[in-house]
């Protein structure tokens, strides 16, 4: 279906880098400045924490974005504790039994947010996630099916972020919500460029030497991911994902291209485009703007002490299924 | 107990740093004459250490009992041993390595598999019979303090071993591996690292787990004492060309277990261009009756580090503990009859 590809991904990624640059504001005499050996220095903690949903809200149309007199109503909604519809709470929304989400890093009233304007993550006037082709949708369905009755027969049929494997805010392309454990740490090496997520303490060390992908038959969670600098960005090209880390449907041909750069001195824009020509009938897009944050990043914990997510999960099935059996005599 | 421990860890890193200079003359002076090999630097000035190493070695932590003050090898001897590892290894890929039947070797693994025998993997050898320098060569005595606090609990796990995930060991669980430490220390696969140096940091990635530390070298003191993490907290600092590394905040849990107020000073300079010299000082007054240290080479590899798998596919840790339900069950049959 590579034919249904109206355009290269090359010239998507450049059109959206065209429109972040139109929409930013006019920043003072702000450069980026430079590492010793001369690349952009996007070295620092950032926070990726943000209440733009993935897909534009559907009463706004083509609406790419907020004037400022929308925004500043918006913020002043949130700050008061008000989280209207316009905004994804994700995991930090209002849940009854699992957390206490007035604790330090669940409420979101206190979270560093990026200013943000745009109506939806997804850029461009869909702002959405373009349709799934029939024979992606086919062998997610089959997939869905063969599971379907074994949700819960162990951990293995349990999804990776359960596993404590890959954590949804840790997997690429980057998707932050408003969940806690938001921090991404950029240090920048001669020839590499290393990201630290809080969130599962999972580290990428990104080679920018212009070597070639590893060998397509090694497949990795977080794929293979090789870099260069062109300008004043950091672009990350991905590949070799495994098929057991599928994002939104993807298979094993997805490919991810993450842009990171510096509008000024307090954000990092982090944009990407994914394209999958077994999949989306279009390569997709989005950009989320993160705001420069106080470190440490703290180890970060995910099973330890957390009986409840999994263990409780399988147990409650097993119970279930004893009721089940003794309703059935 | 702290009487015990004289020397203070300043004193003892200072003498531990002089002691390569003297320990390593005779093994230097032997080996072949190397071209000139200047110090590498970062553009901004920092030694350069990055790369993707191996601290793969068959030198054991502690000297064997029988090798008792001698602390290095001489060349014929080292010759012998290489010579040694070299014919193991052979017969291990041509047939597999003879295991004792019913052993956990002899189950676990087929060591013929590529990376599970270290000797298909490059080694950093050396002429020291144990990673821990000095006379002695081993981990010094545990203070009485510490061996009532260990057989505390000991005595409490025990019998309870087998309950619950909680109670397995932290690699069984995949939630550290007290080799990558601080301090690094090889283990019998993956011992391989990548070294990444920013403007103000220094990345160590091990393989190991593929846990990395992101250490800053701005001089900004500890986090807070009641911070404590699996791989505690780690600030760096460069004295001439050798990076130096302080850590504390550890829990008690990790890398040794039982010890409650570790401290581990690091020391990795570059000796060549495909050597780092891999020193470390362990102290911790109520644990030790003195700090120790030890040193490895580390040795430049190809390649690059690929993701680490721990649990997936690994059914050691529920085979473990269903083992255990199995056997209670026939013990109380039994006892029921």
């Amino acid at each position: 279906m590579t034919t249904r590809l109206p355009l290269s991904i090359a010239a998507f990624t450049a059109m959206i880098a065209g429109s972040a640059l139109a929409q930013a504001p006019a920043t003072s005499t702000w450069t980026v400045p430079r590492t010793p050996d001369g690349t952009p220095d996007l070295q620092g903690v950032y926070a990726n924490a943000t209440l733009t949903p993935l897909e534009r809200p559907k009463g706004l149309g083509a609406k790419e974005f907020y004037t400022d007199q929308e925004f500043a109503a918006l913020m002043k909604r949130i700050q008061s504790g008000i989280v209207p519809e316009e905004a994804d709470l994700g995991n930090a929304a209002p849940q009854d039994v699992r957390y206490d989400l007035s604790l330090y890093g669940f409420d979101v009233t206190k979270a560093t947010l990026a200013s943000n304007k745009r109506t939806s993550l997804i850029v461009g006037p869909e702002g959405k996630v373009p349709p799934m082709l029939p024979e992606a949708r086919k062998r997610n369905a089959e997939r869905a099916a063969k599971n379907k009755g074994h949700e819960f027969d162990s951990y293995e049929n349990r999804p990776l972020q359960e596993r404590c494997i890959l954590m949804a805010q840790e997997r690429i392309p980057m998707l932050p919500g408003a969940a806690d454990n938001n921090l991404l740490q950029i240090v920048e090496g001669q020839g590499y460029v290393v990201l630290l997520h809080e969130m599962d303490h999972s580290t990428r060390v990104i080679p920018t030497d212009g070597r070639p992908h590893i060998s397509q038959k090694i497949r990795e969670y977080q794929g293979d991911s090789v870099g260069h600098w062109e300008g004043n960005t950091l672009v990350v090209d991905t590949t070799n994902f495994t098929d057991l880390s599928a994002f939104r449907g993807s298979g094993e041909k997805l490919h991810l291209v993450e842009r990171f750069s510096r509008p000024d001195e307090k954000t990092l824009l982090y944009q990407f485009t994914v394209e999958d020509p077994d999949t989306w009938d279009k390569p997709w897009s989005a950009e989320i703007p993160m705001a420069k944050a106080k470190g440490p990043v703290y180890e970060w914990a995910c099973h330890e002490g957390n009986l409840d997510e999994f263990v409780t999960i399988l147990r409650g099935a097993r119970v279930e299924e004893e009721a089940g059996n003794k309703a059935a005599k | 107990m702290r009487v015990t421990s004289s020397a203070t860890l300043t004193a003892f890193v200072i003498v531990v740093a002089a002691m390569p200079v003297a320990g390593q003359t005779a093994p230097a002076a032997k080996s072949a004459v190397k071209k000139a090999w200047t110090q590498p630097r970062t553009p901004d000035g920092q030694p350069d250490l990055q790369g993707v190493w191996t601290n793969n070695t068959v030198t054991p932590l502690e000297r064997p009992k029988d090798l008792t003050g001698k602390e290095f090898y001489t060349d014929a001897e080292l010759a012998a041993g290489m010579k040694k590892e070299h014919e193991r290894l052979d017969l291990n890929i041509e047939e597999g390595l003879p295991t004792e039947p019913g052993t956990a070797a002899d189950v676990h693994y087929d060591f013929s598999e590529y990376g599970l025998d270290r000797g298909q993997t490059k080694l950093a050898w050396n002429h020291r019979t144990s990673i821990i320098v000095g006379p002695e060569g081993r981990i010094p005595p545990l203070t009485p303090e510490a061996r009532k606090r260990i057989e505390e609990r000991r005595a409490k796990a025990k019998g309870h071993e087998f309950d619950g995930p909680e109670n397995r060991p932290l690699g069984a669980r995949c939630l550290a591996r007290p080799n990558v430490g601080p301090p690094l220390l090889p283990a019998a696969y993956n011992s391989n690292l990548q070294i990444v140096q920013g403007a103000g940091y220094v990345v160590i990635e091990s393989e190991m787990i593929h846990d990395a530390r992101v250490i800053p070298t701005d001089g900004r003191p500890h986090i807070a004492k009641n911070i404590k993490q699996w791989m505690g907290d780690s600030v760096g600092h460069w004295e001439g060309n050798t990076l130096v590394i302080d850590t504390t905040n550890f829990t008690d849990l990790n890398p040794f277990e039982d010890a409650q107020n570790v401290h581990v000073v690091e020391r990795l300079t570059r000796v060549d261009a495909d050597t780092i010299l891999y020193q470390f000082t362990v102290e911790d007054p109520g644990m030790w009756t003195k700090p120790w240290s030890g040193e490895l080479p580390i040795t430049k590899m190809e390649g690059q580090l690929y993701e680490y798998a721990c649990h997936e596919a690994n059914y050691g840790l529920v085979n473990t503990l269903n083992g255990a339900r199995v056997a209670e069950q026939e013990a109380a049959k039994k006892a029921g009859k």
